[in-house]
């Protein structure tokens, strides 16, 4: 019996330190990946021509997000893939790119660097700095949507901002709907291009 | 005599039969394209919504897919008939032919409010008693509501409005059922709508439908729509989950410690 509870016991410390292990290195990996993407940021120069439409891959750095009252602070990858959202702020495929004109999508996790979203107000500042500069958004609601509302991709007219993480917040496991947050561009800051 | 007028019956049933063949055979691939293919080319003078997203000012094709066992799939495509916008699952609606020709396509918008788009509501196809209704979620209204960035130019104070245009004209019969996609499909122009019976002037947003009678379906997939994905990204990991799990075994094994030790 003793040789049991010794067996369980040792299964379970495994089990613990397995999974805590993994959870610590998700946090570091994010932690160094940021800090170096940042350095990277602050070194890269301002392109002289931008292209309308470049072509990006999945993972390459776009710029860095920043809501100061809710203390938001996070780099920006191409792409929504397992990888990229575990490391840093995903932007959305196919819609407008930071620093661009247009509807802005980024998505992030609700459980690490978008979880303090459930705190967002209207009037909320949004920053969104990229190797052109920096941009002021200014939210203007938020909203919950199914997660087959692709609605909120679409085309803007004027040039929004627009941040997707799940919802519940406390939910555990895959959650069934989406928090959308829509913010919008404050004339006079930074350059967009319309 | 009597073998004469059995070979002259014979005759007459050969000729008949001939007839009937001949025009099946030439009517049925028309009647076969008209049944599917059969589109409408609509000018909106401002930004409308369909479910699921807003268009902006501009020319779609509206176009039942060719499906034989449910005909109320709708798909929406830009005016040249190559990019695909939506694929949406209609309901039935049946036309009030005491108002409306049947044979005249109808647009029906519903209303909303002053900073969204009309919503395209209802569509009948010329020719069809059924019409295919549209379905929005409550989802949509809000989103749409909430940034007028969607609601480019909305026009206020809009109840369900009609569109319409004068009967399509009757295209020519195919004699051959085309096999071969052509992406240069026939058009037939409508003539103006002024003989049409005409809803409000301030009630009518400007929608302008045309009516078309493919040679054969267009099927060119949408290769642009494959950057957009067809779901919101999914941003809920499982490492709450994992974090969890690691929690709930550490503190099993410390139990487990406990009463190994306890019973030494």
């Amino acid at each position: 019996m003793r040789a049991v509870k010794l067996i369980v016991e040792c299964l379970c410390f495994c089990l613990a330190a397995v999974c805590l292990g993994y959870c610590a290195w998700v946090y570091w990996d994010s932690k160094v990946f940021q800090d170096h993407q940042l350095e990277e940021l602050e070194r890269a120069p301002a392109p002289g021509v931008r292209e309308a439409a470049p072509r990006l891959h999945e993972g390459e750095l776009l710029g860095e997000i920043l809501i100061p009252r809710l203390g938001v602070s996070s780099v920006i990858l191409e792409g929504t893939g397992d990888t990229t959202l575990r490391r840093a702020i995903g932007h959305v495929p196919g819609t407008a790119l930071p620093g661009h004109g247009g509807n802005i999508c980024l998505a992030g996790h609700r459980d690490r660097l978008f979880r303090p979203l459930k705190g967002i107000a209207e009037g909320d500042e949004v920053d969104i700095r990229t190797p052109e500069g920096m941009k002021v958004y200014r939210v203007v609601g938020s909203n919950v949507v199914a997660p087959q509302e692709v609605s909120v991709l679409g085309k803007t007219q004027a040039n929004t901002l627009t941040l997707i993480t799940c919802y519940p917040f406390n939910f555990i496991g895959s959650a069934p709907n989406r928090f959308v947050v829509r913010a919008r561009a404050v004339p006079g800051n930074g350059r967009v291009s319309e | 005599m009597f073998e004469k007028k059995t070979t002259n019956k014979h005759s007459w049933t050969a000729a008949a039969v001939l007839i009937a063949a001949t025009l099946v055979f030439t009517y049925l691939p028309k009647a076969s394209a008209d049944d599917f293919d059969h589109k409408t080319i609509i000018t909106f003078g401002e930004a409308v919504q369909i479910p699921g997203q807003a268009l902006p000012a501009g020319t779609y094709t509206f176009k039942t897919m060719r499906s034989p066992s449910d005909n109320h799939v709708v798909q929406v495509f830009d005016k040249d008939g190559m990019h695909l916008y939506a694929t949406l699952l209609a309901i039935p609606v049946y036309r009030d032919t005491s108002r409306y020709h049947a044979d005249e396509p109808v647009i029906k918008f519903e209303e909303r409010l002053s900073n969204e788009p009309q919503a395209v509501k209802i569509w009948f196809r010329p020719g069809d008693d059924v019409g295919n209704e549209f379905v929005y979620s409550k989802d949509q209204s809000k989103l749409l509501a909430m940034n007028s960035a969607w609601a480019i130019q909305g026009t206020a104070n809009t109840e369900v409005a009609t569109a319409e245009a004068a009967p399509a004209l009757p295209s020519e019969p195919a004699v051959t059922t085309p096999a071969v996609v052509d992406t240069t499909p026939t058009e037939t122009e409508p003539t103006p709508a002024a003989e049409a019976p005409a809803p409000s002037a301030e009630e009518m947003p400007e929608a302008t439908p045309e009516t078309e009678t493919p040679q054969a379906p267009a099927t060119t997939p949408d290769t642009n729509s494959s950057s957009t994905p067809s779901t919101l990204p999914k941003t809920g990991s499982e490492l709450p989950l994992i974090g969890l799990l690691g929690s709930l075994s550490l503190a099993l094994g410390a139990g487990v410690s406990k009463l190994r030790k306890r019973s030494r």
